[in-house]
C-alpha cells in the first residue's frame, strides 16, 4: 500500500517534470541530477552515522525510500534549479528566497515520511532537516552555476 | 556518533584503494582527449555516483548484502573508494569510442569490461575492501553489465546533445 502510493507519486513527479518546459540544457539537467544524488547520498549516510535518520526495516518500505530519495527528490531539486535559474537573474535575494522556500518545503515532507515509516527520524525536530536541505540546495545551485560557466565556453546557451 | 570514521587500521584495503585511485586518475589525463571536457566530467561523475547509490541501497539495512572496508557504515575510505569508479567508467566509454566498437562487438566489450570489473572486485575481496554477505561476484557481473550498457546509452545521448547544440552555436 505504502510502496504503491510512493511509486505512483514518484512516477507522477517524473511525468510532470518530463512535460514541463525546460530552462536548463540537457547536459545541465543530467549534471545537476547526478551532483544532487552524489551529495544527497553522502549527506544521508553521514546523518545515519550520527543517528539522526535510519532506514526502514521492511524491504517494501526500503524500496519506497529508494524511489523517494533517488528519483523524487532529484526531480524536485531539478524543478527548484529551474526556478532558481529564473529568479537569480532578477536578483540574488530572489535566488536566496527560492533556496529558503524550497528547503523549508522539502523539510516539511519529513513528517509524512516519518508517519509512513519510509525514513525514521530522530526526535531532534525538523530544524536540522531544513538546514541539511539548505546546505544541499546551496551546493547544487553553486555547482549549477559553475557547470554553466564551463559549458558556455563552447556552447551558445540562453 | 562519528560522522565519518577513519579506518580501524591502515592496511591492505586502504593501500589498494589509494593505489587504484592514483593509477586511475593519472591514466585519465594521459591519452588523447576524445570527448569534450563537460561530457567527460559527466561520465566520471556518473561512474562515481552510481556505485555510491548502489552501496547506499544494498549495503545498508534491511538488505545488508555486503560490507565495504572496516565498518558496515560509511567511513572515510568509502568516499575515496567511490572515486575510483570514475576513471573505470571513463575508460569504458573511452575504449568504446577509441576502438570504434559497433554492433555485436558492443556486447563483447560490455562482457569483457564487466569481467575486468569482477576481477578487480575479486582482488578487492581478497584485501578486505569488500566483504560479501549475501552477495557474490556473479551478481556483480550482471550489475556491471547493466550499468555499462546504461552508461553507453547515456554517454551517446550526452555527446549527441553536445554536438547538436554546438552546431546551433
Amino acid at each position: 500500500m505504502v510502496l504503491g502510493a510512493y511509486l505512483v507519486a514518484t512516477l507522477l513527479a517524473v511525468l510532470i517534470f518530463a512535460f514541463l518546459p525546460k530552462r536548463l540544457h540537457l547536459l545541465e539537467l543530467w549534471f545537476n541530477a547526478i551532483v544532487h544524488v552524489y551529495f544527497y547520498t553522502y549527506q544521508f549516510s553521514v546523518l545515519t552515522n550520527l543517528k539522526f535518520v535510519a532506514l526502514p526495516e521492511s524491504p517494501d518500505k526500503a524500496v519506497a525510500s529508494v524511489a523517494i530519495r533517488f528519483i523524487m527528490f532529484p526531480v524536485i531539486v531539478l524543478l527548484f534549479l529551474q526556478l532558481y535559474d529564473k529568479w537569480i537573474q532578477r536578483s540574488w535575494a530572489a535566488g536566496l528566497a527560492t533556496i529558503i522556500v524550497t528547503g523549508a518545503l522539502l523539510a516539511l515532507v519529513q513528517p509524512v515520511l516519518q508517519w509512513t515509516g519510509i525514513i525514521r527520524y530522530s526526535n531532534a525536530g525538523i530544524y536540522w532537516s531544513a538546514l541539511a536541505w539548505f546546505v544541499l540546495l546551496g551546493i547544487n545551485s553553486g555547482c549549477m552555476i559553475a557547470f554553466r560557466r564551463l559549458i558556455r565556453k563552447e556552447l551558445l546557451l540562453p | 556518533m562519528n560522522p565519518l570514521p577513519f579506518p580501524k587500521r591502515f592496511d591492505a584495503n586502504e593501500w589498494f584503494i589509494i593505489a587504484g585511485l592514483a593509477a586511475g586518475y593519472i591514466a585519465v589525463f594521459l591519452p588523447r582527449r576524445l570527448f569534450p571536457f563537460p561530457v567527460s566530467l559527466l561520465i566520471v561523475l556518473f561512474g562515481i555516483t552510481v556505485p555510491k547509490l548502489f552501496d547506499a541501497t544494498l549495503a545498508v539495512p534491511p538488505f545488508e548484502l555486503y560490507d565495504i572496508n572496516d565498518y558496515s557504515k560509511l567511513e572515510l575510505m568509502d568516499v575515496v573508494l567511490h572515486l575510483i569508479y570514475g576513471p573505470f567508467a571513463y575508460f569504458f566509454t573511452y575504449g568504446y569510442a577509441r576502438f570504434q566498437i559497433r554492433g555485436p562487438a558492443t556486447i563483447a566489450w560490455i562482457i569483457g569490461y564487466s569481467l575486468l570489473g569482477v576481477g578487480i572486485e575479486w582482488i578487492g575481496t581478497l584485501v578486505g575492501v569488500y566483504t560479501h554477505k549475501n552477495w557474490n561476484l556473479l551478481y556483480s557481473f550482471f550489475v556491471y553489465g547493466c550499468l555499462q550498457g546504461l552508461l553507453l546509452v547515456f554517454s551517446r545521448l550526452w555527446l549527441r546533445s553536445w554536438e547538436v547544440t554546438k552546431k546551433q552555436a
